[in-house]
This record gives structure tokens, sequence and C-alpha cells, in this order.
């Protein structure tokens, strides 16, 4: 029992310092909300646009298939989704994905939605950020390696989000 | 508390009732099993519940701290950190299994601990890496790994999070698939599969007597979150057909059951199911008394295989009236026929809903008198004013539904509330004569 009971959180740590470790890192350009998660503490909302892995018209996925989402980086050095494949891709980056109920046709939601900071620092850096995205200023380094995903830093400005709150 | 008292004094006397032969060791086992434990009495749950209290502060105090993201930590130190209250938490179980086993508070205090150490562990770790999530995902790890904790230290608070925890894991989820049309049988279904994982403790904390505080207090939380449960699985698959069938078998199994397993309540509050069933399926008969809850014919819809819970349910109702009947307890077959009377409400309402809305209000009717009748017989005030309630409620509603002069309802209400006084006034003069 108490095996399994650490397992849980531990097993999500190992995979992220994996990932961290050894994934390639790949930039994602924002855009913003604000919600607050009672439950787990403050964080600025992510949101993303444009970039989004999308299904291929004409399929139709049960709910909790697995999907792979190929990575390409564009001229602009941003990183963007492709149509989405039922395989992994050979010896290109990509994101695995689990379809849930509530995709849109838009394109699918991204695992990374949310960037927790301290809870005194979250208000100022949602101001920040706000304008930042606005200004198409704003974007997200995530380390990827073979489907796994861990975020890395939130940048501001071409600064990380908790530098560009402490000031210049 | 009263009961408890006397329950402790008639435990003092076992020793002496045995040593001069007025009852055998198989008597006195049976008395103890029927009474439950008195040590939970008094003072000693006042220390369980301040345990529980207690734990569920300190644990909470030391989330928050750790909440707090310290960002000056870095991260693998801030994630072995968010492992800390579970290591603690666990610490807490062993040291209770090994050294404080017998104590309840140490064992409620430490269970609860735990439970809400899971749960704050996995969500501080997924904070410290940004990892979201469903939060319906990460409340079923929670409830699932915190449930073995339940049953290790034999402790009720853990036992009723987990009842809480897996009716709002199915309310979310039933949302959001309710959203996106999409019918999600199987998360329907979960519910009842996660809910047999709960019911042994249940059982095992009943073989030291059923009318003990826990197993109680268990008893009230399922009964309270069950019908949320089977409304939710219902929803999912009958979308009305049947409805007035389906609500009818569940409120009476609840009700049933608890007639049936526990008979010897000294209290209403050691009976949480045949309270609640009892509430609720009056509470239905009522809504059928009414032409309009009839008149919904929707045909069937959803998948064959959802049938079973609400078909299960129905069977359960029937079985359990049957064996009222056979045991000839005439009060509780008089309440456990509304299955069937709403089976053939349904059945008729297809050709015209008032007829069977008509035949509802008979039976209301007859329900009330017949346990107004009974509660007189037996002398139990409880049973008669649960028969002029119904009464008062089915004419009441009649009042309200049909268009009847001030005049009239004036006088209605002032009979009916005269009749409540008399014949309580007349029991409580009879009982005091006897005595």
């Amino acid at each position: 029992m108490c095996l399994f009971q650490l397992a849980a959180p531990a097993s999500i740590a190992w995979r992220q310092e994996r990932t961290l470790a050894r994934g390639a890192a790949f930039r994602f350009q924002t855009a913003p909300v604000d919600p607050y998660d009672a439950f787990r503490g403050r964080y600025v909302a992510l949101s993303f646009r444009d970039n989004l892995p999308i299904l291929p018209k004409g399929t139709t996925l049960a709910p909790g298939a697995k999907v792979y989402a190929p990575i390409e980086v564009g001229a602009d050095g941003f990183a963007r989704f492709g149509e989405v494949l039922l395989t992994p891709p050979e010896g290109k980056p990509y994101l695995t994905l689990r379809l849930s109920e509530r995709f849109s046709t838009q394109g699918l939601p991204l695992p990374f939605d949310r960037f927790y900071l301290e809870e005194t620092k979250a208000p100022a850096a949602e101001v920040i950020y706000r304008k930042h995205a606005r200004d198409r200023d704003a974007w997200l380094v995530v380390r990827i390696l073979d489907g796994d995903w861990a975020i890395e830093d939130l940048f501001v400005g071409g600064k990380p989000i908790r530098e560009a709150i402490a000031g210049p | 508390m009263q009961d408890r008292k006397h329950v402790a004094w008639l435990y003092g006397q076992l020793p002496d009732l045995l040593r001069d032969g007025t009852i055998d060791a198989d008597s006195a086992s049976r008395i103890r099993s029927r009474y439950g434990d008195v040590e939970e009495g008094g003072q000693s749950r006042a220390i369980v519940l301040f345990g529980i209290l207690g734990a569920a502060l300190i644990g909470g105090g030391i989330i928050l701290l750790i909440a707090h993201n310290w960002d000056g930590f870095g991260r693998p130190l801030r994630a072995a950190l968010s492992l800390a209250p579970l290591l603690l938490g666990q610490g807490l179980v062993g040291w209770t299994l090994a050294r404080r086993p017998e104590s309840v508070a140490w064992r409620e205090g430490a269970g609860t601990f735990l439970t809400l150490a899971i749960g704050a562990s996995i969500a501080l770790v997924a904070q410290t890496y940004h990892t979201g999530g469903r939060f319906e995902d990460f409340l079923l790890s929670w409830v699932i790994l915190g449930l073995p904790v339940a049953y290790l230290l034999r402790a009720t608070l853990p036992a009723i999070l987990y009842l809480v925890g897996i009716v709002s894991w199915a309310g979310i989820n039933s949302a959001w698939t309710w959203d996106q049309g999409n019918w999600g049988v199987g998360e329907a279904l979960g519910y009842w599969g996660l809910l047999a994982l709960a019911m042994p403790w249940w059982f095992i904390e009943m073989r030291e007597g059923r009318y003990g505080p826990r197993v109680a207090l268990f008893g009230w939380t399922l009964a309270l979150t069950l019908p949320i449960g089977f409304a939710i699985s219902l929803g999912k698959v009958t979308f009305g057909f049947a409805g007035p069938v389906w609500h009818a078998a569940f409120w009476t199994t609840l009700f049933l059951a608890g007639a049936k397993w526990w008979p010897h309540a000294t209290s209403p509050r050691q009976r949480p199911l045949l309270q609640v069933g009892a509430l609720g399926a009056v509470g239905v008969a009522l809504v059928l008394t009414f032409g309009d809850a009839w008149r919904e014919h929707p045909t069937i819809t959803g998948s064959l295989a959802g049938y079973a819970i609400p078909l299960a349910w129905l069977a359960a109702s029937l079985a359990l009236w049957a064996d009222a009947l056979k045991r000839r307890d005439v009060g509780s077959a008089l309440l456990g026929s509304l299955p069937v009377v709403a089976c053939a409400g349904y059945a008729v309402s297809a050709v015209s809903p008032w007829l069977a809305a008509a035949a509802f209000n008979l039976y209301v009717f007859a329900l009330g008198v017949g346990v107004l009748v009974i509660g007189l017989r037996a002398q139990r005030l409880a049973m008669v004013n649960a028969g002029m309630m119904i009464l008062s409620a089915l004419i009441l509603i009649r009042f309200f539904d049909v268009d009847i002069g001030f005049v009239a309802r004036g006088v209605a209400f002032i009979v009916i509330g005269a009749g409540f006084l008399l014949t309580n006034v007349m029991l409580l003069r009879k009982r005091r004569a006897a005595q």
C-alpha cells in the first residue's frame, strides 16, 4: 500500500526529471486567459493559438485513444504541431496525446496549460504575462522526449517570468 | 448518549448473569453484537472527534506550507518536500498499527492524516512540475490510493471520504460527457464498481454490531451519496424511459434494506437507509400523483448494458418486498409495494396518464391510512405521525393542484392540524396510562 501511494507522485516526478534532463527544448508561443484553481495553488493559465495539433478531417476516434502530434519548428523559431498521427513518427520529435471527450475541431488541447508560481508573485506575473502575450512576445519552453513533455520555463519579453517580475 | 449508558450498565451485568446461569455465553455474545461497542460513547467519542480534527488541521497546515511553492528551493528539493506529508502519514499509520492498534482516536486520526496526505502529495508534485491534468483523474487516483487506509486502520473518515470522492468523480465525469453529447455508459457504471470496493469495509464493521456509530456514519454517507450516483447513472442510461419505475425501485430498496437489516434500532440515527429511503420513496409516490409525471413517454435509448443497474435495483426491491411479505412486516410491505404500483402505473400510463395518477392518489392515501393504523395499533407515535404526514402531504398537494376556494382550503388545513394534535395527545395519554 505504502509503495503504491508513494509511486503515484514519485512517478510523475521521475518522468518529469528524465524529460527535463534528456529532452529537446521547443518554444511555444502563448495566448492569455485567467482562472483560479483553488485546489492546486496559484498559476498562470496558458493557452495556445494557431499552433495546436489538429485531427485530420474525417477521422473518428474514441475518447481515450492515443495519438501522436509531430512537432515542427517554423522560420520564427517557434514550434508548431502538424496533423496528428496514429503511430509515432520516425526520427521526428512528437508529443503523445490522449484524446479527452472535450476536444473541439479547432485543435486538440495541449496538456501543458498552467505555470505555477508563488502565490504572492502570481498576480504580478499575470499582469506582465497578459501584456506580453497580447504582443505575441510570450512563450513557453517545453522539453520533449519520446512523446513525454516537461515544462522548463515561461518567458516574457525574452526573460524568464520570475526575472521579469523581479524587475530590470 | 443516554442509551449508551444503559448499554454500559447492561454489559456490567453480563458477568454476573453468566455466573448465575441466567444466560449462556452465546446469549451474552449475541447481546454484545446487538448493542455494539460502548467505548465510543461520551468522552471517548469526543477524543476521537478531536483526534480527527487535529489530524486534519495539522495536515492542512503542512500542505499549505508546502503549497507556498517556495521558488527559492529548486525543483528536486520541492519535489522531495512534496512527498514529505505522505511519508509522515505513512510513518504515523505504521506507528499507530504497531503501538496503538486498539485506540480508535489514533486510528481515525492517523487515517485521516494519511488520506489527506496522499491527495496533497500528488497535487504538490503536479504543481512543482506544472503538470495540469484533469481534476477527475487526480480525484480518482487519490481515492483509490486512499481506500486501503480505511481497511488497514478500520478508520471511518477515510471510508467516508472515499464515498464522497467517488460520487464527485462520477458527477464531474458525467457533466463533461453530457456536454459533449457523449453518454459514457462505461464511466457511469464505473461508479458502481468503485462503490463495490468500499462495501466490504461496512460489512466488516457490522460484524461488531450494526448499531454502532461507525456503521451508522458510513450508512448515512452512503444513503446521502448513493442517490446522486444513482441519478447520474440513470440519467446516462434511460433518459426518462420508465423513469417512475426506476426511481421507485431505488428508494424502496434503500427503505426495505434498512427495515430488514436494522430491525432493532433504538434511535433513528442508527437507520440511515430506512430514513432516507422512506423519505425518498414517499416523495416519489407523491410526485407520481401528478398527471404530468406520467405524460412523458420516451422510447428506449442508451445502451442496453446500461439498464443493468436500474434493473438490478428493481430486482432487489422486489426481492426485499417479497421478503417483507413473508415476514408479515405489513408496515414495510405497504411502502415496499411502491415499485410494483409504479410498474402497473407505467403500463397504464401509455393509455391514460390520468388513470396512472389517479391510481397513485389512491395508493398514497391507502399508504397513509395503513401506516397510521399500524402506528395506532402498536402505539408507536413516530409511525402515527408518519402516516399523518403522508396523508396531509397528499391532501395539501391536491389542494394546491386543484382549483379550490380559500375557505375550503382553510377549513381543510384546520381539520388536518387538529387531527395531528388530537391523535398525538390521545396516544401520549394512553401511553402514560399504560405506564
